[in-house]
This record gives structure tokens, C-alpha cells and sequence, in this order.
């Protein structure tokens, strides 16, 4: 290599601009050295680029945020609930026997669910379980046939929707009438039944995930 | 570097309203080049695959704060980074170096000579050498990412480049 310069440090640093390199480099054997090498090193790093598969973290991160959602929603239904609940209290022993009379004859609050409609809803959510029951029966066979990419995608939905309907549960056995909660445990029975209905679906020859 | 998201803006308010398709986008866009910068930080998919999902549950709590006359990209490598940090700081000197995996499907022997010498950086260095010549940041977004002014950065390219020309003297002149 010709005589050492250090204008390629120096630039490289920032102590002289791109124009004085520029003019510098034209005359000067050693910095136009510098700089190819720079290229080729470039050049070959830049040969390590290479996309990579970027599916599976996807679904973990999915996962996690709807598990994070519907743990912020039920945390605020009840956060909010305790205070509602503190405001009835007042309220009940104010009004006390004359508001009770009234209250029997009214239409309840719209948050609120009555005895004869928590029977029925608890014969729909019968009604649900029986059928996850069966499906789940049914989809046993094809989950063990199952790629284990695939099985644990659907393995983990599963297991976030059983979640999110056990803190249903848990929320509902301290405020069996929640109108709320009921609709979420619902929405989380429905999507548990669809799931288990999209798995009975998938034809044996498509068992195997996509790679 | 990845091209700018097109209607970023649009994006991201629809992120701070919890869509998750928009969300998606985001991911899409970045996924690339933010694990290749885990994997060479952290030196292992797995690590790596960790590293991401971190940063992205982080990145979709924090982006209600997201300034828009801030770039997305800088904002993004900047928790990952942190987040990088914090798994690497957890970790002992022997686990690091026990955990450490072959580059992903070399092609030949001077890809793996490459990748050792850059797997053999000092931390810093190598973060701002792999922003720099392989996802083809500017010095001053790098400085932003990592927090370090842009002298500090131009340094460490500069002793970067020089520590990799000594370990491949040879065979890059024969490129």
C-alpha cells in the first residue's frame, strides 16, 4: 500500500468535511485504498442480509396483547363496578324500605341482570358448554395429527380463551348479576366454540402447517 | 435502512385505538431488520425471538407517547435496543458465549470468518457498526437509537471497520 494519510481518519471521524476528502482522494493513493477496502467490506456484510420467517413471533406478541386486553378490560369493569357498587350502597340505606317497594315494580338497571334472566342465561351457557364439550371430543384426534406449529397455535388460542372465561367465571362468582360480564363470557364461549368448530373443519390433508 | 410505512401517521392512530391489523403493519415493516440487529446483539434465535416480542408488546403500550415529528424507525430500534440490554445484562459471561449459534445458512467460509468478527465487538461498537453498514441507518439516527453523540458513533464505525479489515486482511483482498 502507498505512504500512510491520515486524511481517511480524519474524515472518517468528522474532522474534515466530504468536499476536502473529495479533492483530497483524487490525489492520494493510500485514502482511495482505504475507501475500496471499505466498499468491499461493505459489500460483503451486506451479503449477511437474508430475510428471516417472521410468523411465529407474530403470533406470540398477538397472543400476549389480546391476553393483556382482555385482563385491562375485565380489571376495569371491576375497578369500576367496586365504586358503583359503593355509590348503591349509600344510596340503599338513604332510601331505605320506601325505595324498596318502588324498586320491586320497576324495570332494573340496564347493568344489572334479573333472577328469572340469569336462569336462562345460565341454561345458554349450558348450552355451550355441552357443545365444546362435544367439539372438543371431536377435534382430539385431529390435534394430535396436527403439525406442532399448527398444534400449538390453536393449543395457545385455546388456552387464552380458557383464560379469559375462568376470570369470567372468577368475576362472576363475586357479581353473578354483571350484565357485562356475562356478555364476555359469552363472547369468549362463542370464540371458543368457533375455534374448535374451525379446527374440526381443517381437512385432513391440510394437518400439516405451511412452511 | 426500510423504506418509510406508507401513511405512517394514519397508522399509528389507528394503533393507539388497539387495531391490531395496523399494528401488524408495523410489525411487518421493521420485523427484518430489527431481528437481524436482536440476533447480532444477543448472538441466538431464541434470544432473539424474545427480544422482539418484548420490544413490540413495549412498542404498543409506549406509542400513545409516540411524538409525531419523531421517525418510527429511530423510536422502534430504541426500545429494542433497550430491551437487548436488558437480556444481555441478565446473562453471565458463560451463558452469552454458550448460547452463541452459527449465523443463519452461511454460504461460505468468509461469512462465517465475518460474522465471528463482528460476534466479537465490543457491545456498542457492534450495535453501531450493524445499524450502520448493514441496516443502512445515518450517523444520527444511530446517535438517537443509542442514545451516545454522533462523534461517539463516527468512532466506533470507524474502529469498527478497522478491527474487521485486520480479522479478514487476507481474503478481502481477494474479493
Amino acid at each position: 500500500m502507498s505512504k500512510q494519510c491520515d486524511f481517511y481518519k480524519k474524515h472518517e471521524l468528522g474532522q474534515i468535511d466530504d468536499m476536502e476528502f473529495d479533492q483530497h482522494v483524487q490525489s492520494c493513493e493510500f485514502c482511495k485504498a482505504m475507501l475500496a477496502e471499505d466498499a468491499r467490506l461493505i459489500e460483503l456484510v451486506n451479503s449477511l442480509k437474508r430475510p428471516v420467517d417472521s410468523d411465529n413471533v407474530w403470533v406470540k406478541i398477538e397472543t400476549d396483547l389480546s391476553k393483556q386486553k382482555s385482563k385491562n378490560i375485565i380489571h376495569l369493569m371491576l375497578k369500576s363496578n367496586k365504586m358503583l357498587f359503593r355509590i348503591a350502597a349509600v344510596l340503599i340505606v338513604g332510601v331505605a324500605i320506601s325505595f324498596y317497594f318502588i324498586q320491586r315494580n320497576q324495570i332494573p338497571d340496564k347493568g344489572i341482570v334479573t333472577f328469572s334472566m340469569l336462569e336462562k342465561l345460565d341454561e345458554k351457557e349450558q348450552d355451550y358448554l355441552k357443545s365444546i364439550e362435544e367439539l372438543e371430543a371431536a377435534t382430539k384426534e385431529k390435534m394430535a395429527q396436527m403439525d406442532i406449529g399448527l398444534m400449538l397455535l390453536y393449543r395457545d388460542k385455546l388456552e387464552m380463551i380458557d383464560e379469559q372465561i375462568a376470570e369470567c367465571k372468577e368475576a362472576l362468582s363475586d357479581n353473578p348479576a354483571n350484565a357485562h360480564i356475562h356478555k364476555y363470557l359469552f363472547a369468549a364461549l362463542k370464540e371458543k366454540k368457533e375455534t374448535l368448530q374451525e379446527i374440526y373443519k381443517i381437512k385432513p390433508e391440510n394437518l400439516k402447517e405451511e412452511s | 435502512m426500510e423504506p418509510q410505512l406508507e401513511n405512517e401517521q394514519t397508522i399509528i392512530k389507528q394503533c393507539r385505538s388497539g387495531d391490531l391489523h395496523a399494528f401488524n403493519k408495523i410489525y411487518q415493516q421493521y420485523f427484518d431488520g430489527l431481528y437481524r440487529t436482536a440476533y447480532r446483539m444477543l448472538g441466538n434465535r431464541e434470544d432473539a425471538d424474545d427480544a422482539i416480542q418484548i420490544a413490540f408488546i413495549k412498542l404498543n403500550k409506549a406509542i400513545s407517547n409516540f411524538r409525531s415529528e419523531a421517525k418510527l424507525s429511530t423510536y422502534i430500534y430504541r426500545i429494542l435496543f433497550n430491551v437487548c440490554y436488558d437480556l444481555h445484562r441478565k446473562k453471565t459471561v458463560n451463558e452469552r458465549i454458550g448460547d452463541r449459534e452459527p449465523i443463519f445458512n452461511p454460504q461460505n467460509e468468509l461469512q462465517i470468518h465475518l460474522d465471528e468478527a463482528i460476534c466479537a465487538l465490543p457491545d456498542k461498537m457492534r450495535a453501531c457498526f450493524v445499524l450502520f453498514a448493514i441496516e443502512g441507518f445515518k450517523q444520527d439516527e444511530i446517535a438517537e437509537m443509542l442514545d451516545i453523540s454522533i462523534g461517539t458513533v463516527k468512532a466506533h464505525i470507524f474502529q469498527a471497520k478497522n478491527k474487521l479489515k485486520q480479522a479478514l486482511k487476507g481474503e478481502l483482498a481477494a474479493i
